[in-house]
């Protein structure tokens, strides 16, 4: 076999190469659907032109080469028409066009028959300037041009007016490349035809074809780089081992055949095992991306959780309080007002009982509400120079009946000389005082003390001593220490501001605190001691918030206690007045409740 | 009596507590009307001038401080006592309350009728 190895040769040879390798690999790994269809039809009807033109360009003897021809033809008949399928598949619009598909294949078969069996389309062969034997045109010949490129602008105009629409960056990248190669494709492919009517431009643009397959299949794998890794390298093991199979052919001795048939085997296992190894590279960066996409994904739906259960906290609490006020007003008008006259005393008790559970219902919305606001960093604090003493003392006087109710005496100790000018604000200050008091009074039994007493303490202690605490708890700790709270407050805040700083201090001697007891303590809905031994009532949020709202005062909040029964003493320390300034700077940088909006009802909130 | 105390207008979309300030309001001898959102607050108010206004904040149609910068911008409501009674407990709107004029912020789970009497007494006599 004489092979002349023209121009015309290798560019056929190269184009039936990638489109037939290329388009199988790629077809076999598309979805079913029409754009697999119409995919692999162009895909057939380009490695079927290539392939006749190879054979055409081959051939010596006449009556094969005219077939050859006709053939080629045959096939090129399709290729603007599978063009027009994938454009609208491409699109999603084959609904749309199927009547424009069904002429247009329809029109295809006419040309197929005419092409094979009349010399309508192909006259005969003629020796022209490059070609010793170069089809002549038909009679209709001229109309089959006109309809194939009618085809193939208008599929062009498909696309080009489909881009402008698509929004999807994906989709869009894909309709672009497969515009480009197909173009190329095409005005290489037309200068086929010069030729045929005896005008002597050589059909030069033969070497664009084979950039189409692959721009088309690279546009259709949707720029997953990944597969066309393993693509490219089955393209080139598989072209590789093809030239070994070749070598073998042509081997002529046994010896010859024994050596080039073991190194193909070689090679094939060779490429084997390479393709494996990249597909399981490629299976796992695929994998990892998913994960990495599931992993973002799975956050972003946390944080909207997150903040609807925020949302709906605030929400839930106002709803709850309005008829809880209506409650406590109204048994407050017989109780305590007396506007009613109530006669039975059992029924005042009864009221009384009804009273003081709405109050305790109260403060767990209330408290519930101020986690809620903690945490999305929404509480404001107003900081003003305010009297510690006078603080103090409004907190003992508002709790002086509950602690002759339990039987529990409150000492004080002030010393006189201690500065008691701080920088901080009152509502939120005597919030923490009447929390701890009032868990002082609720872990002391009957006939027990409590001590109230405040003392300035240089900032470098406090810090010591609260780290005593910490380590104790990370010693003893279940779990994360308090790793919400560490979120809620900003770690700008939570630094100690001052030299000194004014402690206040409440001692116990109540049921004191175990190790355990003291990792639970400052963690929301705490509890000292074991659940089903509460002997006493409370929201578990009252440290927790008393922490959250310390720490956004630059200060800290710790407790001592030598062991079980033997009471407790709970510290917190708070800025001095001299430290305004400093505490005012910090704040500055810190801008809080910026976020913070007022809830307003609507009509549509289904009222 | 009643002529003496003053007249009161209170605002809130809740029928149980509305009627529970009222009924106290009038136990001590003022002259109560009332007003169940704030699109009807603003109207009553025009129309019945009150000495002072207990109004709500979460209401339907007009929320309870767009109600207190209309009657902060109105001649002849602008010098009337507003005393915002709601379940918001959050500071920010007690700061914002404040701000666009209001007289106090109370919190109704917090403070019972009683204490509320008290203070309308006190802004009157004002």
């Amino acid at each position: 076999m004489d092979i002349q190895l023209s121009f015309y040769t290798i560019t056929s040879f190269l184009m039936f190469i990638t489109s037939g390798v290329f388009g199988i690999v790629v077809y076999f790994r598309m979805k079913e659907g029409s754009l697999k269809n119409a995919f692999g039809l162009l895909s057939l009807s380009g490695a079927g032109w290539s392939f006749f033109y190879f054979l055409w360009q081959i051939t010596r003897t006449e009556w094969i080469a005219l077939m050859d021809v006709k053939l080629l033809m045959a096939f090129a008949t399709f290729i603007p028409i599978s063009y027009l399928y994938l454009s609208v598949a491409l699109l999603g619009k084959e609904k749309e066009y199927r009547k424009l598909l069904a002429i247009a294949f329809a029109a295809g078969f006419i040309f197929l028959i005419l092409d094979l069996y009349t010399p309508l389309v192909v006259s005969n062969l003629r020796p022209t300037l490059f070609h010793s034997a170069w089809p002549k045109a038909g009679s209709i010949f001229s109309i089959y041009l006109l309809v194939w490129f009618l085809e193939a602008f208008y599929s062009s105009f498909i696309l080009a007016r489909g881009l402008q629409k698509v929004k999807d960056k994906e989709l869009n990248n894909q309709i672009r490349y497969t515009l480009i190669g197909i173009i190329l494709a095409f005005i290489g492919g037309s200068t086929n035809y010069f030729m045929w009517y005896g005008i002597n431009i050589p059909p030069v643009g033969n070497i664009i074809g084979p950039v189409w397959v692959l721009l088309v299949g690279y546009a259709i794998i949707k720029y997953n780089l990944f597969n066309i890794k393993i693509i490219i390298t089955e393209i080139g093991l598989y072209l590789l081992n093809i030239a070994i199979v070749i070598d073998l052919v042509f081997a002529k001795t046994l010896s010859e055949i024994l050596i080039r048939g073991t190194f193909l085997l070689t090679s094939i296992s060779l490429s084997f095992l390479t393709i494996s190894s990249v597909k399981k590279e490629v299976a796992q960066r695929e994998d990892m991306a998913k994960l990495a996409d599931q992993l973002k994904e799975a956050n972003r739906k946390l944080e909207e959780l997150d903040k609807m259960k925020t949302e709906f906290i605030s929400v839930a609490s106002h709803e709850l309080l309005t008829p809880i006020s209506a409650i406590e007003g109204y048994l407050s008008m017989i109780l305590d007002e007396k506007l009613v006259k109530v006669e039975d005393p059992k029924a005042l008790q009864y009221m009384d009982s009804i009273y003081k559970s709405a109050k305790r219902l109260a403060r767990l919305v209330t408290d519930l509400l101020n986690v809620s606001r903690i945490e999305e960093g929404r509480l404001l604090v107003q900081k003003a120079e305010i009297n510690a003493l006078d603080l103090i003392n409004q907190v003992i006087a508002e709790l002086k009946f509950k602690a002759e109710d339990a039987k529990i005496q409150i000492e004080t100790d002030f010393p006189p000389d201690v500065n008691v000018n701080i920088y901080a604000d009152s509502d939120k200050i005597k919030e923490v005082i009447i929390n701890v008091t009032g868990n002082a009074i609720k872990y002391t039994p009957e006939g027990g003390k409590i001590k109230i007493g405040y003392f300035t303490l240089p900032s470098s202690e406090v810090e010591k001593r609260f780290e005593i605490m910490e380590k104790n708890i990370q010693e003893h700790n279940q779990g994360p220490v308090d790793e919400s709270l560490q979120k809620a407050v900003d770690q700008r805040l939570r630094q100690i501001v001052g030299e000194n700083q004014f402690v206040i201090y409440v001692k116990d001697s109540g049921i004191g605190l175990k190790h355990d007891d003291l990792s639970r303590l400052f963690k929301k809905f705490s509890r000292v001691g074991e659940w089903s031994t509460w002997q006493v009532q409370g929201t578990g949020l009252g440290l927790y918030i008393s922490k959250a709202l310390i720490e956004m005062h630059h200060g800290r909040i710790w407790a001592e206690s030598e062991g079980e029964n033997k009471g407790s003493e709970f510290f917190f320390s708070l800025p001095l007045l001299v430290d305004k300034n400093k505490v005012e700077e910090i704040d500055k940088q810190v801008p809080q409740a910026e976020n913070a909006k007022p809830l307003a009802k609507t009509k549509e909130d289904g009222r | 009596m009643s002529e003496e105390k003053g007249k009161v207008l209170v605002v809130d979309d809740d029928i149980t507590l509305r009627d529970m300030y009222a009924e106290r309001l009038r136990a001590e001898g003022y002259e109560v009307e009332i007003a169940q959102d704030g699109e009807q607050g603003l109207a009553r108010a025009t129309e019945y001038k009150p000495d002072i206004i207990l109004l709500d904040i979460m209401m339907p149609k007009i929320n309870g401080f767009t109600v207190l910068d209309i009657l902060k911008t109105t001649p002849e409501l602008k010098d009337t006592p507003v005393i915002l009674l709601t379940a918001l407990i959050q500071e920010d709107n007690k700061v914002k309350g404040l701000k666009a004029g209001a007289s106090e912020y109370i919190v109704k789970s917090e403070t019972m009728p009683g204490e509320i009497i008290e203070k309308v007494s006190k802004l009157i006599k004002k």
